[in-house]
């Protein structure tokens, strides 16, 4: 086909744009995606934090999670430090030791530093054996004292002295995967029976509608209260709550298909559809190309404002016997020994795990709106 | 142009249910097509011109079944044969739609506003497995090339686009698969005046170049005027006239032809016969339509016959070409565009 010449007959203002080289939609969004300052520190935080908790806690922690240090219970976080009482500068990190007393009158333990000895923090130090990535056994750890017996507790520890920094690591490893297992599958479920419910209305959309109407009038707390007795007595509390939350997802997706079903609704009946049907598109193809990409955005929206919801929802699991159960830990298990008044005062420190849930739910979101604005043909 | 009918439309209906109640039961029909019959011809420009509501979009997309027609016959000639579209099973109903195609009116909702230009032109394409990827895109530019793009509009989005050129983004689309037959279903409709001439003799230019057989659908006569060899007239769902364009500016055979004739916009004061001629009345309900001759309710003509027996589209005189529905087609003597057209040019 040559071209003819109707190509004088165009909407003017061409020509001068001659020279603007073609980009691939493809460059175009990554490039939209790395102007966004804030969805790029979102994935370089979440890349650490996925890196550190997920792949790596045990290399990164310098006490097993599960470890009770007997003499320590409630002990302060123990600042890292370079510059020493009288005002010496050193180049190494260290930590003074502390001991600790029981108050006779308060029962609380009291802790005293020791200001004339220094414990100097090194690297890629001997502690704990462990599996590196569960396959190569060894004892090196990240950092650490030279004496792994002496305490170096970071963030503190808890009531039975276990470490909190260590605790945040393995508790991230639960919380960064396990629980995002529910959310995807709640996407993934919501997402299809929407737009099966839309696109193909009728018969259909009458059985999804009436079946999420169901499922939404169960209440939530007896509903899993009576599922955690269902579930088999054998399972560790990890494979409990990983059941849990798929069967949490069996429920939750409700919401998402009903507004994605009023979305494909409108999506259907556009001239856009009618086109695509006229080409002799099927309906796969129909949903693939233009349903599931218009709706694209909103899937974003509530995926991304639905994992803060999971993280969080662990905790209140956690609570009826449904949850992470001890000895296993996640961020919401170890939120639930903060919320007492007294902590605030006493130990602070345990809300600790609860500045990593904010993180952890605003890179998440700043990551999805990075990627909803980079898909948006709309923005410049 | 030859004689040779590319499409033959008979008997035509498509109805629309009503549906009430709890039950949803059928409590009567829209009848948006109501037996109409008509051919297209190889090569020509089939104009179809009616108000809204009149059944024309409903006949345009019934006779390719994206509206799946409730009786009649559609008859497409491929290679010598004809075939009958409404008993296509899904195969046969797929490499037709590379015969037939369609431009659609909103220019702003016929293309996905998540879609680059690459992707909605090649999706016809895509869908019928044609080519590489690579290859697409080479056609792909071509065709923007042929509606007058520019290639650099490749990974652009629609909106970024003016109306009109979202139209040739459309039309591009509907020419990617080589199509004979194009339906223009109020292909200018929502565009600026201007724009509208620039669209329509693109049209034109593709016709030639590939030998285009088109169906226009429209609602305003000097468009239909403008682009068609033929023009059929559709009122409440039933055709009421078919002419060539001469025939009907010149000698209109129906009422309702004539008062369509009247209401074209000449832009000056017109003076004696040249006064508009003012329909009386809307245009009855199509689930509930008149008995006898449908148009008889605003028809300044309109006899007791009209109100009791239906009109059959006839020939009118002699002339095999030109048909129209009225029991008056010979007594009336209806006024024609040049009749309309008397205007005061004296005083200016």
């Amino acid at each position: 086909m040559e071209p003819t010449n109707v190509q004088l007959r165009s909407d003017h203002g061409f020509e001068d744009e001659a020279t603007e080289t073609v980009l691939s939609q493809r460059t175009v969004r990554f490039r939209r995606f790395r102007r966004n300052r804030l969805a790029v520190a979102a994935v370089i935080v979440l890349a650490v934090l996925y890196l550190v908790m997920v792949a790596f806690p045990e290399f990164f922690s310098n006490h097993f999670y599960q470890t009770h240090h007997a003499d320590y219970v409630y002990a302060p976080p123990q600042i890292p430090r370079f510059v020493d009482e009288e005002g010496t500068f050193h180049l190494r990190p260290f930590v003074y030791p502390i001991t600790s007393e029981l108050d006779m009158e308060t029962f609380n333990w009291v802790y005293t530093t020791d200001t004339s000895q220094r414990n100097h923090i090194y690297f890629f130090t001997r502690g704990y054996s462990y599996d590196l990535l569960g396959l190569f056994p060894t004892d090196i750890h990240f950092f650490g004292l030279e004496d792994p017996e002496q305490p170096l507790f970071l963030f503190g520890t808890d009531r039975l002295g276990r470490d909190v920094f260590s605790r945040i690591l393995f508790g991230g490893r639960v919380s960064l995967t396990v629980g995002l297992v529910g959310v995807f599958l709640t996407i993934i479920i919501g997402s299809f029976m929407g737009t099966m419910s839309g696109y193909f209305s009728g018969p259909i959309d009458n059985a999804v509608q009436r079946l999420a109407e169901v499922l939404m009038s169960f209440p939530s707390i007896p509903l899993w209260a009576a599922l955690g007795a269902a579930l088999p007595s054998g399972w560790t509390p990890l494979q409990n709550f990983f059941a849990i939350s798929v069967i949490l997802s069996l429920r939750n997706w409700t919401g998402l298909a009903r507004e994605l079903r009023g979305k494909v609704l409108s999506f259907r009946e556009s001239e856009y559809t009618l086109a695509a049907k006229c080409v002799g598109a099927s309906h796969l193809h129909i949903i693939v190309r233009h349903m599931i990409p218009n709706s694209m955005s909103h899937i974003i929206v509530i995926s991304t404002l639905s994992i803060p919801f999971m993280i969080l929802a662990e905790t209140s699991l956690s609570f009826l016997g449904l949850g992470i159960q001890p000895p296993s830990t996640s961020w919401g298990v170890l939120l639930q020994a903060a919320q007492q008044v007294n902590v605030v005062l006493e130990q602070p420190w345990l809300l600790l795990p609860g500045i990593f849930v904010v993180i952890a739910v605003l890179s998440f979101n700043f990551l999805g709106d990075g990627i909803r604005d980079a898909l948006d043909p709309y923005s410049s | 142009m030859s004689t040779e009918t590319l499409m033959r439309v008979s008997n035509l209906k498509k109805y629309f249910p009503i549906r009430k109640g709890v039950l949803r039961r059928v409590a009567g029909h829209v009848k948006a097509v109501d037996d109409v019959s008509f051919q297209i011809r190889q090569g020509e420009t089939l104009g179809m011109v009616g108000e809204s509501g009149c059944g024309k979009s409903t006949t345009g997309r019934s006779i390719i079944r994206l509206i799946e027609p409730t009786a009649g016959s559609v008859k497409y000639r491929t290679a010598g044969q004809e075939e009958e579209i409404t008993h296509f099973n899904k195969t046969q109903m797929k490499a037709f739609r590379q015969r037939v195609q369609m431009v659609f009116q909103d220019p702003f909702s016929s293309l996905d506003p998540r879609m680059s230009v690459r992707d909605t032109v090649s999706e016809p394409l895509f869908v019928h497995r044609m080519g590489s990827q690579k290859e697409r895109t080479e056609q792909v530019k071509e065709l923007l090339q042929t509606v007058g793009l520019s290639v650099t509009h490749l990974n652009r989005f629609p909106h970024q686009f003016s109306g009109g050129q979202r139209q040739r983004i459309g039309i591009a689309r509907a020419l990617a698969l080589r199509p004979e037959l194009i339906i223009c279903d109020e292909a200018v409709s929502a565009l600026d005046v201007s724009v509208q001439a620039q669209i329509l003799n693109l049209l034109q230019d593709l016709q030639s170049e590939f030998g285009l057989t088109y169906m226009f659908i429209a609602h305003d006569l000097s468009v239909i005027d403008y682009i068609s060899d033929r023009i059929v007239v559709m009122y409440l769902g039933k055709i009421v006239e078919v002419a060539t364009k001469q025939q009907l500016y010149d000698n209109p055979s129906h009422p309702y032809t004539e008062a369509l004739l009247g209401a074209i916009p000449i832009g000056e004061k017109r003076v004696g016969e040249g006064k508009r001629l003012l329909l009386g009345g809307t245009v009855p309900s199509p689930a509930n339509p008149p008995p006898g001759c449908t148009f008889h309710t605003r028809c300044p003509y309109a006899a007791d016959i009209c109100r009791q027996k239906e009109p059959v589209l006839e020939s009118v005189a002699n002339s095999g070409d030109h048909q129209a529905a009225c029991h008056f087609t010979t007594e009336l003597e209806l006024k024609s565009f040049y009749d309309f057209s008397q205007v005061d040019r004296s005083g200016a």
